[in-house]
């Protein structure tokens, strides 16, 4: 009897613990399939929005489908790209040039969408050169970066490419003090001859051109990131500071030291008062702008001698600091403009900082002390709220459209969410790991779209197949609709993704090219049909104005070159249909292949240094018949004597 | 015999302009269907134009019909889009005046002409779809047993990797219909008009 009472307590149990195993599985499942049908994207579908991640150290800007996570494109930007030519073909040679020459790479971080009354309009998209301060602005119409402007006196373009509430301005402030002009000083006159500087470039209105109109020149901090204001601050723009130690050496220690470091409020519409007023100086310098035709196809690099420098001494009212605990690295402004958050890397809390405070503490003259001629505001004075506990190493902070701000933690790897106003934190959740930047579609505008957060993580380490010591880079898509956070998926990036934007996919998919009309087609060496194609010899360099149609060249066969000439292979894609590019490659070309797009011309320099027969041929298969698109090109000895000939079309 | 009263002779009116939308709407629509074209890809043929469906539609369709060796459709060198606006114009012209003289005889004659020159312009139209469909380039890239391509008169017909449809459009349905409401109304009027004439 009682043996039998104890089996029925194990079978009981058992029964029990199967129970809520099964249970357990079974809703893990659930949760899973949950997930994955939030993500799913069904084939031949479209994404619900764009994202646009920096590709970091590659120099590039890769497009996402979001909530997908599916790869669509890699913009070149900063970077040459043999995928399709950009930064060998003769025609994008200019975008890549500097007052240091040709430089086919940099460090691209910061995404920025062009925005009108503060909300992303899908028009323009802008990114930093950090290590050779630039700023890159692509036409969101063909993905393609259409102008790089160079930025002088500046030192690790980081707080940059920020942008004003109707696109304005676009601000590239120096991450290195530097001495501004550059000189050979000693490393350890830091404090006496190194200077910030903060560049406002203007954008036009239509065409997106830019234009460096000022600079300000600043104490010698690190001015690491920015934002603008929204609303009633619109015309103020906010630069997180550190290192106000001014160390030049061993910065984790000695820029660590002071309490608190500074949050640079700009009066940018003072300073245009001042500009107007003539209180700057303008200074010589050097510095290239670059500018992508898309017309012609063809860009274009001049140099600019002069920019126009704004002091904060000449110009009161321009600057105020604002200090900050600790290191501060994300300046971040709520959707209202009202709300100006710093994520001090090193503190134990959020600080939050109130906009009409600060206006109010500037009246009062509130000011601790002075900083050469910048008066620094009383810390509690400017004070909003603090938001405590919220973790360790917060970063940066973006918003929903419900009041709520989301902050990366970078030490304890998290994503916080926090209430506006109250301060407190409701929800966390773990990324995977080390989190820099994170994006919410619209977060850093006035109009969020807060459906999804998306982690920039620094970490990757198990979370995919291994990949030897050079692990992918990785983001992580979260759900951010209901009360809680909830991890939908991870998808690997290309390059370090520092920061990312992203818009609803109909806003920037109305405006996109399929073709670039032949008519339009004002490249000179452009050929608007077969009849056209020619061969033209001036001295030693060889023009070849060819043309791709399915499936051949024109010309094919082309005789009469010699070793010592100089060819340019002028490729004009006569197609006129969606999504007909033409490759092409010589046998021995020494930089890339080119990629043609329908309408489009591109030339390729080549240099044949032997004689011989040389082949010619579409790298992109464009037909049932793109193996039969070739063609042969007769190289012959320098001294030959021989014509250039070649087949004409009938 | 009486002659036709003025409210019938509005309804003629109308059938007599309607010829007048030819020169905005389309006679015809010729439709290529593949997979590698979802955007769509076809023809619309006006009574002065060959245009495409969508922007490049007439050159994307030239250059893949140069597989299969057929000529181009060169919309500037057909000379019946010189003459059917011509003859457009008159039938409207001889279907206002047969109205003005009010004989039933001159409206039955205008019909009549109307109804020819339509006879006439789809025999036209199907000649001219046989010979871009058989005359071909014989070095063309691509052959069949048959040599022969023509699309469909009415109807859909799979040619290779395309499923061609060929059908009137807005423009050609609408005077098609107008004529033969023109053709009812006529009898009708004429049945009633010798009912008339018994009862004086």
């Amino acid at each position: 009897m009682k043996k039998n009472y104890y089996l029925a307590i194990a079978v009981a149990i058992i029964a029990i613990v199967a129970y809520f195993v099964s249970c357990k599985s079974s809703s893990d499942l659930a949760g899973d399939v949950d997930a994955a049908s939030k993500v799913y994207v069904a084939p031949g579908k479209y994404d619900e929005f764009y994202g646009f991640f920096s590709g970091g150290f590659s120099g590039q800007l890769s497009v996402y489908g979001i909530p997908s996570g599916r790869l669509l494109k890699v913009i070149p930007v900063f970077s040459q790209n043999p995928e399709n030519g950009w930064g060998y073909s003769e025609e994008t040679k200019p975008m890549l040039e500097t007052s240091y020459g040709f430089i086919p790479w940099d460090d691209a971080h910061h995404p920025a969408l062009s925005t009108t009354d503060g909300i992303p309009d899908g028009r323009w998209i802008f990114i930093n050169g950090n290590n050779t301060p630039r700023v890159a602005r692509i036409d969101l119409s063909s993905f393609k970066t259409v102008e790089i402007i160079e930025i002088p006196f500046s030192a690790g373009n980081h707080s940059s490419p920020f942008l004003t509430e109707n696109t304005e301005y676009v601000v590239a402030g120096t991450r290195f003090s530097v001495p501004i002009p550059n000189q050979d000083v000693a490393i350890d006159t830091y404090k006496d001859n190194f200077k910030g500087s903060i560049s406002f470039i203007k954008i036009d209105k239509a065409s997106g051109r830019m234009e460096l109109a000022f600079q300000l020149l600043v104490p010698g901090f690190n001015y690491d990131l920015s934002r603008a204001g929204k609303n009633a601050s619109h015309g103020w723009f906010f630069f997180t500071s550190y290192n106000t130690e001014q160390a030049h050496t061993l910065l984790e220690v000695n820029a660590s030291q002071n309490d608190k470091d500074f949050i640079a409020a700009v009066n940018w519409k003072l300073a245009e008062e001042y500009i107007k007023q003539g209180k700057f100086k303008e200074v010589s310098t050097r510095y290239r702008h670059n500018y992508f035709d898309e017309k012609t196809h063809t860009a274009t690099s001049n140099e600019i001698n002069k920019v126009k420098v704004l002091l904060p001494q000449d110009c009161p009212g321009m600057i105020y600091y604002i200090p900050v605990p600790k290191s501060p690295h994300g300046c971040d402004v709520d959707p209202s403009g009202e709300y100006i958050v710093a994520g001090g890397k090193l503190a134990a809390l959020i600080p939050v900082f109130s906009f009409s405070k600060m206006l109010k503490a500037i009246e009062e003259k509130k000011f601790d002390k002075e900083i050469d001629g910048i008066p620094v505001l009383n810390y509690e004075a400017v004070l909003a709220g603090e938001v405590k506990e919220p973790g360790l190493g917060p970063l940066h902070t973006e918003f929903d459209d419900k009041g709520y701000g989301y902050t990366s933690m970078f030490l304890s790897s998290e994503i916080v969410k926090w209430k506006i106003g109250t301060w407190e934190v409701v929800d966390r959740v773990p990324t995977y790991y080390s989190i820099g930047h994170l994006m919410i579609p619209g977060g850093d505008s006035k109009k969020p779209w807060g459906k999804y957060v998306i982690a920039l993580n620094k970490i990757t380490k198990d979370r995919y197949l291994p990949t030897g010591p050079e692990l992918t880079q990785s983001a992580q898509l979260y759900d951010i609709s209901g009360d809680k956070m909830k991890l939908l998926l991870d998808f690997p990036t290309v390059g370090e993704p520092h920061y990312a934007q992203a818009i609803p996919a109909e806003i920037v998919m109305k405006n996109a090219k399929k073709i670039y009309p032949l008519g339009e087609n004002n490249h000179p060496y452009a050929i608007k049909s077969e009849k056209d194609a020619r061969v033209i010899r001036e001295g030693n360099i060889v023009r070849i104005y060819i043309s791709t149609i399915r499936s051949h060249f024109m010309p094919d066969n082309i005789e009469g070159i010699k070793v010592g000439d100089i060819v340019y292979w002028h490729v004009t894609n006569l197609e006129q249909d969606w999504d007909i590019p033409h490759g092409f490659a010589v046998k021995g070309a020494e930089n890339a292949e080119l990629l043609i797009m329908p309408g489009e011309t591109a030339t390729l320099k080549w240099t044949p240094k032997s004689p011989g027969v040389y082949p010619f041929y579409c790298t992109d298969f464009c037909s049932a018949l793109h193996q039969e698109m070739q063609g042969y090109v007769k190289v012959s000895p320098a001294n030959a004597n021989v014509v250039i000939s070649y087949n004409k079309a009938n | 015999m009486i002659d036709m009263n003025n409210k019938i002779r509005v309804i003629f009116a109308i059938i007599a302009l309607i010829p007048t939308t030819l020169f905005i709407l389309p006679l015809w629509h010729i439709d290529f269907d593949a997979p590698q074209f979802p955007e769509g890809l076809g023809l619309y043929i006006y009574i002065n134009d060959i245009q495409g469906t969508r922007e490049n539609a007439l050159e994307t369709i030239n250059n893949l019909n140069h597989y299969i060796g057929m000529q181009k459709i060169k919309p500037e060198e057909v000379p019946e889009f010189k003459i059917i606006p011509i003859v457009t114009i008159s039938l409207i012209v001889i279907g206002l005046i047969s109205l003005i003289l009010k004989k039933r005889i001159f409206v039955f004659i205008w019909l009549l002409i109307f109804s020819l020159s339509g006879i006439v312009g789809l025999i036209d139209y199907y000649l001219w779809q046989q010979e871009f469909g058989h005359n071909l380039d014989p070095n063309a890239i691509i052959k069949t047993e048959t040599q022969s391509y023509d699309p469909p008169f009415i109807g859909s017909k799979k040619i290779m990797n395309f499923t061609v449809s060929s059908y009137p459009a807005s423009g050609g349905i609408l005077v098609f219909s107008s004529l033969i409401a023109g053709w009812i109304l006529f009898y009708l009027e004429s049945k009633i008009n010798s009912k008339q004439e018994l009862i004086e």
